[in-house]
């Protein structure tokens, strides 16, 4: 569940009105333990048409980064291993579920925040957070050198903690990377996921995790929600 | 409100994010004319100095884009801004612009006919826009009536208000 709410969430920084999963047996069982109220879940009809199918392999993929200023300028992490950074956030709507910081943990276990970075942690909901500090993440976090927040919004919008200064660059768990979206309009923003964003708080620069772990090795994470 | 207007066109390109429309440092606000001084800022520094009420903003595909913080279009209107002309709305814009009364049109055409300190006519009823310095006419698909009456009566908060006092009165 955690990754295809990153998945739907994305969709719509790619211009997506909405996006949507066919809900599955892990689905109902989510939304059935937090609905309110009986529900009926929405299905395509045997047979709907598409205007356009595209079919992506998602164990195909490497890590990458947005590159400022648009979610949709994409390039290959290993490709952008000069970029130096000032701070990392994990964390927000697009990636502060469990999953998300538990990918996050198995890089900085044992391992040291860049001394040039500030690494914000910031987990999605109350819930997440409780459940992060009894698995430990939130432990190995603060033990890398990390600052842990109270779930909350904040840096991804330039809300709070850890708005960026002029000419600071942050690589960031969050959704958009616009023209001061983080703080001052003269700093930037690269977006990606939690393990491209761990494995850079410790290097303090762009870093394709593959870097520390090798391919085979990589967190894979547990089944998170 | 009228359906129609003129005013000086001001241009820019694709992707303008709602982020640079109105920056998230100054959302502790949702008063439009404590807004509108911001509008653009981080985009256009200058937009604001040279920009006077009743123009317009022409831009490319996807404006609006990102954030969906109604104080996007709200600041365009505090501002003065009589229309915004693109070639394509991100769809959470769009909605919001009509919600709060923002007039808008889709017009490739007129983006690519239209340059920064054109004077622009508008006729919103006839989705018409005449680039009044080269006399070149452009043709937008104008919105049905029900969304432009929602326009006309500054939004959907104050349309319903008023369609619910209209009942309201029938009733007795």
């Amino acid at each position: 569940m955690d990754d295809r709410f990153t998945v739907a969430n994305m969709a719509v920084e790619a211009g997506a009105k909405v996006g949507l999963f066919v809900p599955d047996d892990r689905t109902i069982d989510y939304a059935t333990a937090r609905a309110a109220r009986p529900f009926e879940a929405a299905y395509p009809d045997p047979g709907a048409s598409y205007a356009r199918t595209v079919r992506i392999d998602a164990g195909k993929l490497e890590p990458v980064v947005a590159l400022p200023h648009l979610p949709s300028n994409v390039k290959p992490a290993k490709e952008c291993e000069s970029l130096e950074l000032d701070q990392v956030f994990i964390g927000s709507c697009t990636n502060g579920r469990l999953r998300d910081l538990e990918l996050a943990a198995a890089v900085l276990k044992n391992r040291t925040v860049h001394e040039r970075v500030r690494l914000v942690v910031i987990p999605a909901t109350v819930e997440v957070f409780a459940e992060a500090m009894k698995r430990g993440f939130i432990e190995t976090f603060i033990e890398a050198g990390a600052s842990v927040s109270t779930a909350t919004c904040g840096p991804c919008l330039g809300g709070h903690y850890g708005i960026l200064a002029p000419g600071e660059r942050c690589l960031s768990t969050s959704n958009r990377n616009f023209v001061g979206r983080m703080g001052h309009a003269g700093s930037e923003v690269l977006l990606a996921g939690p393990l491209v964003a761990a494995a850079s708080a410790v290097t303090g620069r762009v870093t394709d995790p593959r870097e520390l772990f090798g391919d085979d090795a990589l967190p894979k994470g547990g089944e998170g929600e | 409100m009228s359906d129609r207007f003129s005013g000086k066109a001001w241009v820019y390109g694709d992707n303008v994010d709602t982020d640079v429309i109105i920056p998230a440092r100054y959302l502790s606000t949702s008063n439009p004319a404590e807004l509108a001084p911001h509008c653009l800022e981080d985009l256009d520094s200058g937009f604001m100095k040279k920009m006077e009420p009743g123009d317009l903003i022409v831009a490319g595909g996807n404006f609006g884009c990102g954030s969906s913080r109604e104080h996007a279009p709200l600041a365009i209107k505090g501002a003065g801004v009589s229309c915004v002309i693109a070639v394509s709305f991100a769809r959470i814009f769009f909605r919001n612009a009509l919600n709060i009364g923002l007039p808008i049109l889709e017009c490739p055409e007129a983006v690519s006919g239209i340059e920064s300190g054109q004077r622009v006519e508008v006729d919103l009823a006839e989705g018409r826009i005449l680039n009044l310095d080269t006399g070149k006419a452009f043709s937008a698909k104008p919105f049905p009536p029900f969304l432009r009456d929602l326009v006309a009566r500054g939004g959907l908060v104050p349309a319903v208000r008023a369609r619910l006092e209209e009942r309201r009165r029938n009733a007795r």
